[in-house]
């Protein structure tokens, strides 16, 4: 099988994409032929409306020492007199997803800390001090962090900790958040549950605090349901429903015993 | 509240009917709304010919009661009128919306009906018959059946098609919720109109556009649409900040993706948004995006980010 040489088109795209993109935006681009090897976490919070706002974005300062998926297909099959019964599922199966590793000791630089999270949401940010969920609202002390953005080995694993804490909360408006996990090196972008989080630490690995966290894809993001409620008022109904309503004023308005 | 003595007195004095008015209003709103309101919704196959009738009776005589009560507007002058004034003038306002219900139900209307699907026309072409239309067209499993749906809506006879094809078929294929558009569904009437971003008058009238210029128009106002732009709702739009004045190393395209897609998601009239190409020219960085009607038009804008 011959390589393609330097001068083929392909090659050509490929190389002027990565001087003006970075191996990141061709992953974006084309996330199913060009994978990077990088994982984050986005802790989530829906309003009212269903508009997202982003509340904590945790990409991996160091990679996993390994990470497994796997995904059960689920097919229920069956043997009857006649032959054999499959049920399969044009729908959604959940998959698990295993990650273990630790982020070493020394100091990183956290990327993507900064800019996502909006004036609403920082009450509940571990840039805010916010690192359990029973501290999300009710907040006797809060600790101020040492940097935001940089953070030791320890400083991360607290944050992978609080996200996972976290994301079994739910936020002001009665709907619990939802935890992104995007996984470019499989090309898996999908809302997942913490299925477990296990912490240790041991005098083999002194000051390395080990993770080994256990999730379950619910969904995969591209399917989550679309905005309806914006333009909520102006349906046929919601506008007969406001006849209704003069009509009850006008019937209690005329219903009034005259006074002589 | 108004007071009911208002009334009887505006009524006996001007010879005014406007209690026998806002009664005729309840009664409409009790036994007939619901008629009106079903078939613009295509609940009902019958056009509730009765309640159109009542409907505009009592249209014009809300109309006709608004221009005596304004004939004689400089003797009202308790504030007891302004009351029953505004409460009659709620009454026309309300008749008029439900006279255009069709539009607010966002209904599609075929051979006087109207239906909550969406109509679409098909020509026959040569040696196809309507089964065939309605199996590869429609996507139907009982075409042997479903065809003949299709043959009544149409009103067709035996002898108004042939195997020569040409015949033009109004069909009806399921379509998504639409809110963004106030109109009867038919086609292009799915993008809406809009006014021109340019906010000015012609002819003596506000510039607006066409339905397709609408969906142009939209395009652009969505991508160029910025968090915290639209006051009514500030989440809408993508944060530039996750893309300038950051390097490459830290660009988070993928969130900024999903911003977009989510803006776009907002918009009916928009099926799906493709990323087709990045560029970068001098300092800045282009995306190049295509987006995809649910009619199937295209449109290819270039985004500097």
């Amino acid at each position: 099988m011959p390589f393609l040489n330097q001068s083929n088109p392909i090659i050509q795209r490929y190389k002027r994409l990565i001087d003006t993109l970075g191996r990141e935006g061709i992953n974006a681009l084309y996330p199913n032929e060009i994978e990077i090897y990088l994982l984050s976490l986005e802790l989530v919070s829906i309003d009212s409306f269903g508009f997202e706002k982003s509340i904590d974005y945790f990409v991996f300062p160091v990679n996993p020492s390994e990470i497994n998926i796997s995904k059960p297909t689920l097919t229920n099959t069956k043997k009857s007199a006649g032959g054999v019964i499959t049920l399969d599922s044009e729908t959604f199966v959940p998959f698990k997803i295993r990650i273990q590793g630790n982020f070493g000791t020394r100091f990183r630089f956290l990327i993507g800390k900064n800019q996502q999270v909006d004036a609403k949401s920082i009450i509940y940010t571990t840039q805010n001090g916010v690192f359990s969920k029973e501290q999300m609202f009710k907040r006797t002390f809060a600790n101020i962090p040492f940097s935001p953005q940089v953070k030791t080995g320890y400083g991360s694993f607290k944050i992978l900790e609080a996200i996972c804490d976290k994301s079994k909360a739910v936020n002001n408006d009665g709907v619990p958040f939802q935890l992104i996990f995007n996984n470019p090196i499989f090309g898996h972008n999908n809302i997942v549950k913490v299925k477990n989080f296990n912490g240790s630490l041991s005098t083999q690995r002194n000051r390395i605090h080990s993770y080994d966290l256990e999730l379950e894809a619910v969904a995969p993001i591209s399917r989550k349901e679309r905005i309806w409620h914006l333009i909520r008022d102006t349906s046929l109904k919601s506008l007969g429903d406001k006849m209704s309503i003069l009509s009850n004023d006008l019937q209690i308005g005329l219903n009034q015993t005259i006074i002589a | 509240m108004f007071r009911i003595e208002t009334i009887i007195d505006l009524d006996s004095k001007y010879g005014f009917n406007l209690r026998s008015l806002m009664d005729d209003f309840i009664l409409f709103v009790k036994n007939d709304k619901e008629k009106i309101e079903s078939f613009f919704k295509g609940d009902l196959d019958v056009r509730p010919q009765s309640s159109f009738d009542i409907l505009n009776t009592l249209f014009s005589k809300t109309a006709n009661a608004i221009n005596s009560l304004n004939n004689i507007r400089n003797q009202l002058l308790n504030y007891d009128y302004w009351e029953i004034f505004e409460k009659i003038e709620q009454i026309k306002e309300s008749l008029y919306t439900m006279k255009n219900g069709d539009k607010w139900a966002r209904s599609s209307k075929i051979q006087g009906r109207y239906t909550k699907n969406q109509s679409v026309n098909f020509t026959l072409k040569e040696n196809q018959t309507i089964e065939n239309l309605v199996r590869t067209e429609l996507g139907s499993n009982n075409f042997q059946n479903d065809w003949f749906v299709v043959a009544i809506n149409n009103r067709l006879r035996e002898e108004d098609y042939d195997n020569l094809g040409g015949t033009l078929i109004v069909a009806q294929i399921q379509r998504s919720r639409i809110d963004s558009v106030v109109s009867v569904i038919d086609q292009s009437t799915i993008y809406g109109n809009d006014i021109h971003k340019k906010f000015e008058f012609v002819d003596s009238d506000i510039l607006y556009l066409s339905n397709s210029d609408t969906f142009k128009q939209t395009c652009e106002i969505l991508l160029s649409l910025n968090k915290n732009d639209n006051p009514f709702f500030p989440d809408s739009g993508t944060n530039k900040t996750l893309i300038s004045g950051t390097n490459i190393n830290s660009l988070q395209l993928p969130s900024f993706f999903r911003q977009l897609y989510q803006t776009f998601s907002q918009e009916d009239s928009v099926s799906y948004i493709q990323i087709i190409d990045f560029k970068q020219e001098q300092d800045g960085l282009f995306v190049k995006i295509k987006i995809v009607s649910v009619l199937g038009d295209e449109e290819e804008r270039d985004v500097n980010l």
